[in-house]
């Protein structure tokens, strides 16, 4: 097993998968709580219109569809804020539009060989160093972000007018969760894909909410929890030969619902 | 009117194309406890909204401290908004909860200090939930979270105090308890409270005034005054009928029931 990390592929796949562990393990918990995970998933869909653009101009395509995922993210968030569209409207029209886009992006490039189950579900020997650079350095933003920003993330989730009339600038923490969440979805997308993505945004904050009723804790678990799957996984589709994103999901599904019947009785009244 | 803390002068609301406030002068002052009671759909929470600056007036002036709304000082005003207790779900601590109104304030990198911490404290105390301090919120009653989200309006040291609907879901003996609990608020810090109720009975027996609400201001002034105007009771039905005799804590007032 261990000759596996002499390949650069595996490497920087599993080195990907654990920092994504920790993204997803924090960003879960405050989306699963702020109601935004329908969010996740509507974001993630966006960015195959970006993926699209990217593969019709040439551009780095994870560049466009972190640009697109950005302003879906960003636009929704404002709009929603500003009380024009609930989020699911928001998110049902951004996301349909984006995919539509896509479509229409892709049919000018007839006959262009274009892997898109890569984008859809994921493919781990597309990662490469660069992609855990960039994942670290958002790492490394996010997790003070967190650090600094949890109690006023958890105000303006419980309350958003009462913390933004004690002083929380909550439009733009906002904001700037929402900057991260699009940033965090467009870094998996190589590993998990755009379909799959959204299994992350949920279960993490799902298992640790079934183990603890203190939030440091609920975070913690969900880290510990998406390591397990995604590092697991990754092995496990080794073993299986089957595809590593669709194996990570499937298999972090099976221990939600194994820990949630095992969880049940330990925290009653739930 | 020297010393108001709060004043709205002829202030006109509206969302969407529907006037929910029509043109309201109000004036609060320091140290005074004022209940806004009206029927459903009178605008009560709406004027709440106007006083914190989230639904500036088409119409009019809203002053808060002397300026205006969006640039009173952050923490100068504690707010406990409608909405059922029910639905906090978070995994948070009682202690937690009532310590994100200190992280509210803080720069980047601070962290809650000795002091912080003592004005938590004090603050579960004023409400009697300091044993529940470690208690997960979601685990405590319907009145002992009232008091909790009172703590975390209270920890902000904040000069007004607004209450929308505070006593939802308490029973009549922890209504008794929770309205006295405020009047000792109100002494102990000095606090101006706005209360938003329908319960125009229970709320009688402690405020200094009452601003009897219906899109217009129809009544401003005492208790006693507001169950003598006779014409209210048109605007108000039933809610007239609970009006209790019993208005030991008033201070008098300016009523203008002359305008039903």
């Amino acid at each position: 097993m261990m000759e596996l990390f002499r390949l650069d592929f595996f490497l920087n796949a599993f080195l990907t998968s654990c920092i994504l562990a920790a993204l997803f393990g924090m960003l879960s918990f405050f989306v699963v709580m702020r109601k935004m995970s329908f969010l996740g998933a509507g974001v993630a869909h966006t960015a195959f219109g970006g993926v699209a653009l990217g593969v019709l101009t040439g551009l780095n395509p994870f560049l466009t569809s972190f640009a697109f995922c950005i302003l879906a993210a960003v636009l929704i968030g404002k709009l929603v804020r500003h009380g024009r569209v609930s989020y699911d409207m928001g998110i049902g029209i951004f996301f349909s539009f984006s995919m539509a886009l896509g479509a229409i992006f892709l049919s000018f490039r007839e006959g262009y060989a274009f892997d898109l189950s890569s984008y859809l579900f994921g493919n781990i020997l597309a990662v490469t160093r660069t992609d855990v650079i960039i994942a670290l350095a958002v790492l490394a933003l996010f997790a003070p972000f967190i650090f600094i920003f949890v109690h006023r993330i958890l105000f303006m989730t419980m309350d958003d007018e009462v913390a933004t009339v004690s002083g929380v600038r909550t439009g733009l923490l906002d904001t700037v969760l929402l900057v991260f969440l699009a940033g965090i979805i467009v870094i998996s997308i190589k590993i998990v894909g755009i379909i799959l993505v959204s299994a992350l945004v949920v279960l993490p904050a799902g298992f640790g909410l079934l183990v603890s009723r203190n939030y440091r804790t609920v975070i913690l678990a969900g880290i510990l929890f998406t390591a397990a799957v995604m590092i697991g996984g990754l092995f496990l589709s080794y073993l299986l030969d089957t595809p590593a994103g669709a194996t990570m999901v499937a298999a972090g599904t099976l221990l939600y619902f194994a820990s949630l019947l095992s969880f049940r009785k330990a925290l009653p009244g739930r | 009117m020297e010393d108001a803390v709060i004043t709205l002068r002829n202030v006109w609301v509206r969302y969407n194309e529907s006037v929910i406030l029509e043109d309201v002068s109000l004036t609060v002052e320091r140290g005074e406890i004022l209940s806004i009671v009206g029927p459903n759909g009178s605008g009560k929470s709406t004027l709440l909204r106007a006083i914190m600056g989230f639904k500036p007036p088409f119409r009019g002036t809203v002053s808060v401290l002397g300026g205006e709304p969006q640039r009173v000082p952050r923490g100068s005003i504690g707010y406990l908004p409608q909405k059922s207790a029910d639905d906090f779900t978070m995994p948070v601590s009682v202690f937690d909860v009532v310590a994100m109104a200190r992280y509210a304030g803080k720069g980047f990198f601070e962290r809650l200090s000795g002091e912080d911490r003592a004005i938590i404290d004090r603050s579960l105390e004023a409400v009697e939930i300091a044993d529940l301090r470690k208690r997960h919120f979601g685990s405590l009653s319907g009145g002992q979270k009232q008091r909790a989200l009172i703590a975390r309006a209270i920890a902000v040291r904040p000069k007004i105090l607004l209450l929308d609907e505070p006593s939802t879901g308490l029973d009549a003996l922890a209504q008794d308890n929770f309205y006295q609990m405020l009047l000792s608020l109100r002494d102990s810090m000095g606090l101006t409270i706005v209360m938003v109720s329908h319960d125009i009975g229970a709320v009688s027996k402690i405020v200094d005034r009452l601003a009897c609400l219906k899109t217009r201001i129809h009544f401003h002034g005492s208790p006693t005054d507001c169950f003598a105007n006779k014409s209210l009771a048109d605007v108000f039905g039933k809610n007239m009928y609970y009006i209790n005799h019993d208005h030991g804590h008033g201070r008098g007032g300016h009523g203008n029931g002359d305008r039903p």
